[in-house]
């Protein structure tokens, strides 16, 4: 018998765990929402302590989830097609268009993960970056075509997330120069073109 | 593994290097990832073949049961459906047959390729009617409804195909009297009308070549039921208990598709790129192409027929009969004399494929 | 046939017009003898099910039983639609497309939908949409895409005209009244397993499977044209997973189509038509539906197995069963 469960499979009682991902409640009972292998973690010590003062038992809750197995050998990782930008996680995306008010933005990465279809975002001016705020200018932020790192703050309308580059490890990560050609950071607001030396403004992410 | 994107000429002052992991990588700069692949020695390309291979292909025929002939070719991650279904076209009174046998006449397709999407509907003569479907969840870059660019691309240009080569004769086409007895010139009634589908069901890169074939396989495999004119009814009739194939031609032609892919010139000027050819492109690396080449090609197995085994490339005789090169790259004689031996050993695969099939090309 | 207006995008067949075969058929007795199957009415149809077979989506799956093919796409949770029409939604839109490939019947389809085909695909959202965890993809579309490539349905007997003594009989013979229904009964419920392998082959979070079922009742054929209702409810006779021919002797009342979640034993989406007898309380519905609750449950087996596909694979692959974290106990199964 394989340990592989599918949706609808029951896995025990609500009681005995806490629901993980991958796993619902329905009549008291933990049922599996994803084709996946039963992970089961019992967590440490301190929360333990904490359950000392309930009569039945020491032993903590479990968690309970359902998982799918990554095959992480192969050179090309799954992109995740079911993920989607939530409120608080880090994306990558591509600038597409930039104004005075915004930098319009394709998401492509969800927490060092591609997604499986490209989601648009919006940086607006003022939440390029956390200091001086009405001194900053969208041109001299971005510009079409750069990969920034940013945090998604809203899920914004129907279609836009509401991305903020306002942090020092958030901003542009990657960045051609107007003549076409890769330029590195040279200071938190600077980027210099590796063949002709010419410098642009950017609000750039610390490298680490 | 972590892949380094880092200038190659190096200045004084180091840029710090900036590590991505290789599907982010791909997925940030395609043009770059597809580069740095090809420039490994030997090249080979991110789905792990060499620039002159191209993909194993799998070939069912008639296994719709509606259809009067059909073929699934399945060609690494590119599946296409193609099922053919004939149509009567009865010639009404007065009508003149000759103008459908302009099909045979017809040197060229321009007319048949402009006049069937024309304001007017199909022009004479087009009998035999090809479209691709696409909008069938294939991909998830082509959204579903009408047929987009690329459907009404790929259903002209096989339409076109269909009519450069010549591809069915129309002897099998036509519909007879019934009555008449065969030595006597028998008269023209009707025409079968072949509707051909593509149907694509999974997109992965060079359509037209899995397509191409699958109209060719199908139209191989199809059987139409034997049709007459009823003098009495005064309509055609077919009859359910004797069918016919489809003539085709007499040496089938087939398609091999390149991608143009620019990397830089590796020897002697910095500046400066050249095309690199790639086989049987997926749809990664078609995205990256700067233009695609199509060679449309003739093969002669000569002696060898049968035994694949025992093929050598430098027994098959090749004709080229177009070529098609969307684009303005420079393109050496010895690179397209290449192309054209690809397109030869490709299309002995066809063959050889087919008559495993049990359809002996004629 | 009355030529009409060009498709511009696509390419058109002679401006003439075709008419699709007419066969001319001398058999006298004229009456179409179907194909009967040695199946016996409590057993369904061997069902083929595979999913994964399409790279560049997030899920998919193939179906075959007997005749029937059908290739499902699943694409998303992807971003809504640009237009302003389309309003924020806390939950995922699913969206459900059936088209039949031109080829696919005796008489050849068009290109764009026709009112089956959408009718096909709105039972099938019915069936799906409340199985499918929805509030987890907010502000996203899925997109469930069905392409049927064969179906069963009379074959070229629809276009047969019957010689007789000199004379042709132009009127077709059609074997009864609800072999449509039958036919599109067998296609839903071959859409509903086989969008329910492809969604869980996407790794899109469901509360539970949904398996398609259907089952008709037939009566003898005196049983109808004679009075006594009673007779013929005696005679009945329930076949799961019915062909498109009817049994020797046999007439069609009623067919049912549902889709079934075998685990919660809920039904998703029911479609009764026909004739169901309300003189016995509901009893002769109860027992058409659980008639087709049974279809359903024989093809949650192969669906089952078939949406383990892609996890397996992984499985297999990396070479181990055992969970990635410790503490990896396998937990007691209920039920």
């Amino acid at each position: 018998m394989s340990s592989l469960v599918v949706p609808g499979q029951p896995l025990g009682s609500a009681s005995a765990y806490i629901p993980g991902p991958g796993v619902h409640i329905f009549n008291g009972q933990i049922i599996a929402s994803l084709v996946g292998q039963v992970v089961t973690t019992t967590p440490p010590s301190s929360s333990s302590s904490s359950s000392t003062n309930t009569t039945t038992t020491t032993t903590p809750t479990p968690t309970i989830s359902v998982q799918k197995p990554i095959l992480s050998t192969t050179a090309t990782e799954e992109p995740n097609a079911t993920l989607l930008p939530e409120v608080s996680s880090t994306v990558l995306c591509r600038i597409t268009r930039i104004n005075t008010r915004q930098a319009t933005a394709s998401i492509f990465s969800v927490n060092d993960h591609i997604c499986g279809d490209e989601f648009q975002g919006v940086i607006r001016v003022q939440d390029v970056r956390l200091t001086e705020v009405d001194k900053v200018k969208i041109f001299n932020s971005f510009r079409p075509g750069d990969i920034v790192r940013a945090r998604v703050i809203s899920l914004g309308d129907q279609s836009n997330y509401y991305l903020s580059t306002a942090g020092n490890e958030l901003g542009v990560i990657m960045a051609d120069s107007e003549m076409g050609d890769q330029m590195y950071p040279i200071n938190w607001r600077e980027m210099k073109s590796t063949r002709t030396g010419v410098v642009e403004e950017r609000k750039v992410a610390k490298p680490f | 593994m972590p892949t380094l994107i880092r200038q190659p000429n190096s200045g004084e002052r180091q840029p710090p290097p900036l590590t991505f992991s290789t599907s982010l990588f791909r997925q940030i700069s395609p043009a770059l990832y597809l580069q740095r692949h090809l420039l490994n020695n030997p090249p080979t390309r991110p789905n792990g073949r060499n620039p002159s291979q191209c993909r194993d292909f799998t070939l069912t025929t008639n296994s719709l049961s509606h259809a009067h002939g059909s073929a699934v070719v399945r060609s690494g991650d590119t599946a296409v459906v193609c099922g053919i279904r004939g149509e009567i076209l009865t010639i009404a009174p007065g009508d003149d047959p000759s103008r459908f046998e302009s099909y045979n006449g017809s040197p060229t397709s321009a007319i048949h390729a402009c006049g069937s999407r024309g304001a007017g509907g199909a022009s004479w003569g087009g009998l035999v009617v090809p479209n691709v479907e696409l909008s069938t969840g294939c991909s998830k870059k082509y959204p579903l409804g009408p047929p987009g660019g690329l459907a009404q691309t790929l259903s002209d240009q096989l339409h076109e195909l269909v009519n450069v080569t010549k591809l069915v004769s129309l002897d099998s086409l036509r519909i007879y009297d019934g009555d008449n007895d065969t030595t006597s010139k028998m008269k023209i009634k009707g025409y079968w009308s072949l509707y051909i589908d593509v149907l694509c069901i999974s997109l992965d890169g060079n359509i037209l070549d899995a397509a191409w074939y699958a109209i060719v396989a199908a139209l191989k495999s199809s059987k139409l039921p034997f049709a007459s004119w009823n003098q009495i009814e005064e309509r055609v009739f077919c009859d359910p208990s004797r069918y016919h194939p489809i003539s085709l031609r007499q040496s089938l032609p087939f398609t091999t598709t390149f991608a143009l892919v620019p990397v830089p010139a590796s020897a002697g000027g910095e500046v400066g790129e050249v095309a690199l050819l790639l086989n049987d492109p997926d749809s990664y690396e078609e995205d990256e192409a700067c233009e695609i080449l199509t060679i449309l090609s003739t093969t002669d197995l000569g002696t060898a027929q049968g035994d694949f085994s025992q093929l050598s490339l430098g027994k098959l005789r090749t004709r080229v009969e177009k070529i098609e090169k969307r684009g303005g790259w420079k393109l050496g004689i010895s690179q397209i004399e290449d192309c054209t031996q690809l397109a030869a050993s490709k299309a002995a695969r066809y063959i050889h494929t087919l008559a495993k099939e049990q359809l002996t090309p004629m | 046939m009355a030529a009409k207006a060009p498709d511009r995008r696509r390419n058109n067949p002679p401006s003439h017009g075709t008419t699709p075969p007419v066969f001319l058929s001398s058999a006298s007795s004229g009456a179409v003898k179907p194909k009967q199957s040695s199946r016996p009415p409590n057993e369904i149809r061997k069902i083929f099910l595979r999913t994964g077979l399409i790279s560049s989506v997030t899920g998919s799956s193939f179906l075959e039983i007997a005749p029937l093919k059908l290739s499902i796409s699943v694409l998303g949770p992807r971003p809504l639609p640009r237009t302003s029409s389309t309003p924020f939604a806390a939950q995922a839109i699913l969206t459900t497309e059936v088209k039949f490939a031109p080829f696919a019947s005796t008489v050849r389809r068009g290109y764009v939908r026709d009112s089956s085909e959408r009718d096909l695909g709105s039972r099938l959202y019915q069936a799906l949409v409340g199985a499918i965890r929805r509030e987890l993809y907010p502000k996203s579309r899925i997109e469930v895409v069905v392409t049927i490539l064969d179906s069963e349905d009379e074959g070229d007997d629809v276009n047969t005209v019957y010689m007789e003594e000199g004379k042709t009989t132009v009127e077709t013979k059609f074997w009864d009244a609800g072999r449509s229904e039958r036919a599109l009964g067998v296609v839903l419920a071959g859409c509903i397993t086989a969008a329910s392998a492809a969604l869980a082959d996407a790794g899109i979070e469901m509360f539970d499977l949904v398996s398609g079922g259907v089952a008709t009742s037939f009566v003898d054929e005196v049983g109808l044209k004679g009075k006594g209702v009673g007779d013929a409810v005696s005679n009945k006779l329930y076949v799961r997973d019915p062909a498109i021919a009817p049994p020797e002797g046999k007439v069609p009342l009623a067919t049912c189509v549902l889709g079934y979640m075998a685990a919660r034993d809920e039904i998703s989406e029911l479609w009764i038509s026909g004739k169901v007898g309300t003189k016995n309380g509901t009893a002769e519905m109860d027992e058409l539906v659980d008639e087709a609750i049974a279809a359903a449950r024989s093809a949650r087996g192969v669906l089952n197995e078939a949406a383990k596909e892609r996890v397996q694979f992984i499985v297999d692959k990396t070479g181990t069963t055992e969970p990635l974290k410790e503490e990896s106990t396998d937990v007691q199964m209920t039920g």
